[in-house]
């Protein structure tokens, strides 16, 4: 997998929606600019329309009485002499306002006696660059103004100004309208068929695959997202399934080799040999080995599923009560304390289980004489600490499975079963002598998934 | 005392049959469930010893069935299967008692013969723990041959204890029964009663003790 931040599916496609939308206002533009490329008649007709606004900007009126001053950021043109423009604004009855007229004036506009109509154009010379002469006129209060403008080379390029202003009104503003609009739309319906699928991530972010209702809903989904939460669904099926292989498996193999064993220490029972006492030693620690295999492996298909609320000091007492007599039978002695209130999300038989592994290991390892306390709190703690020798394997003469790691799994099936619990597994030797094995558990409620 | 052992390893049937027929007890030892099912149909047992792996069965369906007839008959379960969740489910089905493959003589002897003492139509009524016999008919409890002389309290202090031999007697269990006996009586009375019945028991080879688990409760429990 691809390391780095991943950018939102929003932000792509929006990315892509405005590089499309400007590649395809580029094509619009060529194919506007051949457009009126081809008519430059018509592009005169329209420097003459915006000539002439721009000119009228600069009527102002007095009263009745009418004045001109040419705006200033014509002044480069119609204020210039030989700058290849001319204009010059009048009245319809003849009285001229503004001119910038040379011998052109007479030759290319109206004569002043003329009444003007209201609008006319004459090309001077076809094609480009650009020269016509035209007027038109604009109506400013209650008066007619007659503006006229010729022009001829184009040399300030008013034709460019003119084609910008087209692209501006006819392109670029109603694009630009359905660019947000599009824009805004696609977010949207992305964002609404989004929300299922963002739900399901949060949600299998927390899901368990092992505990049985894990599944992704896939109802309400887009059905391309509906196909990956159901090859999700598949895999936590499977995994299950597996889970339940193996469960099956374990309980087999356990069947099979238990009975041999009961069958083989019940034969040495019969054998009154000191061999035999020796060969019933190896096969109880052979039997524990078993019993601890199948456990561990157990363990590993074990869910969250059967959790509930369990008291420790119910369950410390329970579990003391249960191992007493064996504690006792081997030499050593074992009491409770604790009061009621720590409670644990979990498995019971489990927590019980981690809590006799411990007891048992503190029998086998503390000594003779080993004195064992269990007790439940403060907090979410069980403790079970002895005033033994230690975790030390009594000498060489271990019985084989014991090296081999009896002592090693016991701890190992106790550090797992407080893993499914959320929880963990502190050993410490105590000064001067003795261990104290604490498995601490999150308060009920914080169980969050760890293995 | 007849008991009943299902168990589909011959060998397993032949080793368990000689350890309960040397214990006195008479024993019908069959290798399937339909075999059990026609031996439960004939005769009445005190006790069952049930295997969960049959060829024809689940040793739990035969039980959940029995008790389903409302038969009470009491069931020690033997089964290769120790995980915890499936010691609970034969629990859960109505067992008594449960005990792991492989086990040894003196354990099955001391769960069977703890089963049986729970029997409410036993034949034998006299509790045993050890060298000490009680008998609740007559309420004399002996040391071997000899009488023991307790008063009726630390009498029924020892009965309950006895009911439960190799087991922990939970404080509150003991307390709530002693009140039955006579009157609410306080923790502390307790203690003293009982340190008074181990002196009153100290003298004799009882073979047995009676140990205090701090926080849970008592437990007598055989030495030998």
């Amino acid at each position: 997998m691809p390391t780095g931040a991943r950018r939102p599916l929003g932000r792509i496609v929006a990315l892509r929606i405005v590089l499309f939308a400007a590649l395809a206002m580029l094509a619009q533009l060529v194919a506007v600019l051949v457009e009126y490329g081809r008519d430059p008649e018509y592009l005169s007709l329209l420097a003459l329309e915006q000539e002439t606004d721009a000119l009228a900007a600069g009527l102002t009126h007095r009263g009745t009485h009418l004045a001109y001053q040419l705006p200033a950021a014509l002044d480069g043109r119609y204020g210039t002499d030989d700058s290849g423009y001319v204009a010059r604004v009048r009245t319809a009855s003849g009285v001229v306002l503004f001119s910038h007229c040379d011998d052109a004036c007479t030759q290319h506009f109206l004569p002043l006696e003329l009444n003007p109509p209201t609008f006319w154009l004459r090309v001077i010379s076809p094609g480009y660059p650009l020269s016509f002469a035209g007027g038109r006129i604009i109506e400013s209060g209650d008066q007619r103004i007659f503006f006229e403008i010729a022009m001829s080379g184009d040399t300030q390029h008013v034709v460019w100004e003119v084609l910008a202003d087209e692209v501006l009104d006819h392109m670029i503003l109603p694009m630009s309208l359905t660019l947000i609009f599009v824009l805004g739309a696609s977010l949207l319906s992305i964002r609404s068929a989004l929300r299922p699928v963002t739900a399901a991530a949060e949600k299998a972010e927390h899901l368990d695959p092992l505990s049985p209702d894990a599944r992704i809903e896939e109802a309400g989904m887009p059905r391309e997202i509906a196909q990956l939460a159901g090859a999700v669904n598949r895999s936590y099926a499977r995994t299950r399934e597996l889970m339940s292989a193996q469960k099956l498996f374990t309980s087999a193999i356990a069947h099979e080799i238990r009975t041999p064993l009961a069958v083989i220490r019940l034969e040495l029972e019969r054998i009154d040999h000191p061999a035999a006492r020796r060969a019933t030693a190896e096969l109880d620690e052979l039997g524990h080995f078993v019993e601890q295999l199948v456990t561990l492996a157990r363990l590993e298909a074990s869910d969250r599923s059967g959790f509930v609320p369990v008291a420790l000091d119910e369950l410390g007492r329970d579990i003391t009560g249960t191992l007493a007599p064996f504690v006792y039978a081997r030499g050593a002695s074992i009491a409770f304390e604790g009061e009621p209130g720590p409670v644990v999300l979990g498995h019971a038989a489990l927590l019980k289980d981690a809590a006799r592994n411990l007891i048992e290991n503190a029998v086998r390892h503390g000594g003779a004489g080993v004195s064992i306390l269990v007790s439940a709190g403060p907090g979410a703690v069980l403790t079970v600490s002895d005033d033994g020798v230690g975790f030390e394997p009594a000498g060489g003469e271990a019985p084989h499975y014991r090296r081999a790691g009896g002592l090693g799994i016991g701890l190992e099936i106790v550090r797992r079963i407080a893993t499914l619990h959320g929880g963990r597994l502190e050993v410490e030797r105590i000064a001067p002598h003795g261990t104290c094995a604490r498995l601490v558990f999150p308060p009920a409620g914080e169980v969050t998934p760890a293995r | 005392m007849r008991l009943l052992l299902v168990e589909d390893s011959p060998r397993l049937r032949e080793l368990v049959g000689e350890t309960i027929r040397g214990a006195g007890w008479r024993l019908d030892a069959v290798g399937s469930a339909s075999e059990a099912d026609a031996a439960l149909a004939s005769t009445r047992y005190d006790l069952i010893l049930l295997d969960l792996g049959l060829p024809d069965g689940d040793g739990l369906d035969l039980l959940r069935d029995l008790r389903a007839r409302r038969d009470a008959t009491p069931v020690l379960v033997l089964t290769a299967r120790g995980a915890v969740d499936e010691r609970i489910a034969g629990l859960d089905a109505g067992a008594d008692d449960y005990l792991a493959k492989p086990f040894n003589n003196g354990e099955l002897l001391a769960r069977a013969r703890a089963l049986l003492r729970r029997a409410p139509l036993s034949s034998h009524p006299v509790l045993e723990a050890g060298a000490l016999r009680y008998d609740p008919a007559t309420h004399e409890v002996r040391c071997g041959e000899e009488v023991l002389g307790l008063a009726p309290r630390e009498r029924a202090m020892l009965e309950i204890l006895m009911r439960n031999v190799g087991r922990v007697t939970p404080k509150r269990g003991l307390e709530e029964k002693l009140s039955e006996f006579d009157g609410e009586m306080s923790p502390n009375a307790i203690e003293v009663m009982l340190s008074r019945l181990r002196r009153k028991l100290a003298p004799y080879t009882t073979g047995t003790a009676i140990e205090t688990v701090r926080g849970v409760g008592y437990l007598l429990r055989e030495t030998e």
